[in-house]
């Protein structure tokens, strides 16, 4: 997962290590002034146990019995239980941040490509694993459930992100990325978000005063939405490059059963999903489209239906 | 292909010329080769030269450093796969910047080889073996905390520089903690990939072995803080630094590397 030096490009790589700036900055103010006290030497200290736990390798067939991942092993990041512990995922920023410069000496992780780095395993997989883990505790989903499914997701979503970072560079084509990287990641997943909820219910009966287990009431849900919204939007920019020409299964079903009549009664608005003219950037936009033309709706129904209850 | 940190630690107190360099010269030598390797255009075959040129000073550099060769080759050993393994790919894949395929050879099952997507493998290996040596050799000639003050003295933030500094005063102190409950796990007969045991077991183990280790860090960071606050470290604190003079051999080295570099750039072309 960690991308070394020389196979992201000079001045992408400098893109994301901007990025990476501007949110580790945000995350040395929040361990300064967010917090009640300034924690800084609290976190270098962390920093260092969460670096030596991601040392320990466990077996990729721990999880799923293949004779074929005999010898692969994973280990667990970390992301998503140190943003739910400290209520905030710029606390996984910043640890994720510190763990990777170290790794990078050992040649874990390249320095140009740290940023890059940063952004996959801090950034995205913070935020991502938090956001998912407090969204679903406000669906009422038991506890257990959120945190495996956050935790999950902070491990295949950094990786098909990786996907992405490596086809821009021109180093590895997309779908064969995506499939290897985000297979990969999601068996890891598995394993991340079990460990994850054992470590979590372990820690909460070792140190209950550490964990701030009100988080779910406290965030607002308007901030969860936005970053629902924003991680959709990424989804739906993405996805057009992800899927392939042929047909869905759906669509498929239908032109067997139906003989191409569907296609002649209903005209859609952008046939498959594109708008004509426009290649990929078509489709990007008509998902776009798409989706704010959701989001409209839903809003409007919601409005009415408000007027209509008071 | 286990190493344990302290043996990583252990090489950086060696006695070399190497090791005596100024760890700021040290970090802006590493960095100014990792740009220049980074940035070289992806598919040119001059490349190769100018890269064989740098990893060669590379090589003399950690001959001088008098670095074992068992040590090196564990590290080398730790850092390739990854990279590798993306190289390895090249050959057969399209890359979306070259036009032109060469047809190489023909696999069974329809897989091409093709001239282009292995000098492009080979250039984009040849520029991670160049910056991985460039880590290694810093890293092996430079203690951790050395490190940290002399990216101070870089201009590294105070807070970051805070952070560092007692992370990496930690990490040994953890290593070895990792270490002690491994033992005792062992000493109960715990093995990690032990195949008899029911698998929700062994995952719970190793919960708890994580869970353990950030406990017992959070809590030794609570215990440091503290005691940070009763000798008066407050918002305002940061790591002392004191000034350290650049000597000649210092100036001698930098030049040279710069020098290596454009001469790399200029004589190639």
């Amino acid at each position: 997962m960690h991308i070394p030096d020389g196979y992201i490009p000079l001045e992408q790589a400098a893109v994301y290590w901007i990025i990476a700036i501007l949110f580790i900055a945000r995350s040395i103010k929040w361990a300064r002034k967010d917090l009640n006290e300034n924690m800084i030497p609290l976190f270098g200290v962390l920093a260092a146990g969460m670096f030596v736990l991601q040392t320990i390798n466990i077996a990729a067939n721990l999880l799923i019995p293949v004779p074929m991942l005999t010898g692969v092993s994973w280990h667990v990041v970390g992301a998503t239980l140190a943003a739910i512990i400290f209520a905030s995922p710029w606390a996984a920023v910043l640890l994720i941040t510190l763990v990777l410069a170290v790794q990078s000496l050992f040649g874990d992780g390249g320095i140009t490509a740290m940023g890059a780095n940063i952004l996959n395993m801090g950034i995205i997989a913070g935020f991502i694993g938090y956001y998912s883990y407090i969204g679903l505790s406000k669906l009422s989903i038991k506890r257990p459930i959120a945190i495996f499914t956050g935790a999950w997701l902070s491990m295949i979503l950094p990786a098909i992100a990786l996907a992405f970072e490596l086809w821009f560079a021109g180093t590895f084509p997309l779908k064969q990325g995506a499939l290897l990287m985000g297979t990969f990641q999601g068996v890891a997943g598995i394993g991340e978000g079990l460990i994850t909820v054992i470590v979590f219910g372990a820690i909460i009966k070792a140190r209950p005063d550490i964990v701030e287990e009100d988080a779910p009431q406290k965030v607002s849900t308007i901030k969860v939405a936005a970053a629902g919204i924003v991680a959709l939007f990424g989804l739906a920019i993405a996805a057009p490059f992800l899927t392939s020409s042929n047909p869905d299964g759906l669509g498929q079903t239908a032109n067997v059963v139906l003989k191409h009549e569907i296609n002649s009664a209903i005209t859609p608005l952008f046939s498959s999903y594109s708008i004509p003219g426009m290649g990929e950037m078509g489709k990007v936009a008509a998902i776009v489209i798409g989706f704010a033309a959701i989001i409209a709706v839903w809003f409007v129904a919601a409005k009415i239906l408000k007027k209509g209850s008071t | 292909m286990h190493m344990s940190i302290t043996e990583f630690e252990r090489e950086t107190y060696r006695k070399s010329p190497i090791h005596r360099i100024d760890g700021r010269i040290k970090i802006l030598m590493t960095l100014a080769i990792i740009v220049y390797a980074v940035a070289l255009p992806r598919m040119d075959s001059l490349d190769l030269i100018k890269l064989g040129l740098l990893e060669i000073y590379l090589i003399i550099l950690m001959m001088f450093a008098r670095l074992e060769f068992s040590y090196l080759a564990m590290r080398f050993a730790i850092a390739l796969p990854f990279g590798l393994g993306i190289a390895a790919f090249q050959p057969f894949v399209r890359q979306p910047f070259i036009q032109d395929f060469t047809i190489l050879y023909t696999l069974p099952l329809g897989i091409e080889v093709s001239r282009e997507g292995a000098l492009f493998g080979v250039i984009i290996f040849a520029k991670f073996l160049v910056c991985i040596s460039a880590v290694i050799l810093l890293s092996s000639t430079i203690p951790m905390s050395e490190l940290v003050s002399s990216a101070r003295r870089l201009g590294l933030p105070k807070e970051l520089a805070l952070l560092f500094t007692m992370m990496v005063r930690y990490l040994f102190v953890f290593w070895n903690m990792l270490g002690r409950i491994r033992t005792a796990q062992k000493t109960r007969c715990f093995e990690i990939w032990n195949k008899n045991v029911p698998r929700k077991w062994t995952l719970e183990q190793i919960g708890y072995t994580i869970s353990s280790l950030f406990v017992r860090s959070y809590e030794q960071g609570e215990r440091t803080y503290q005691s940070m606050l009763c000798r008066g470290y407050n918002a305002d604190a940061h790591v002392y630094v004191g000034r350290k003079k650049i000597t000649a051999p210092d100036i001698f080295i930098f030049t040279l590397t710069i020098a290596i570099i454009a001469a790399a750039q200029v004589r190639v072309v």
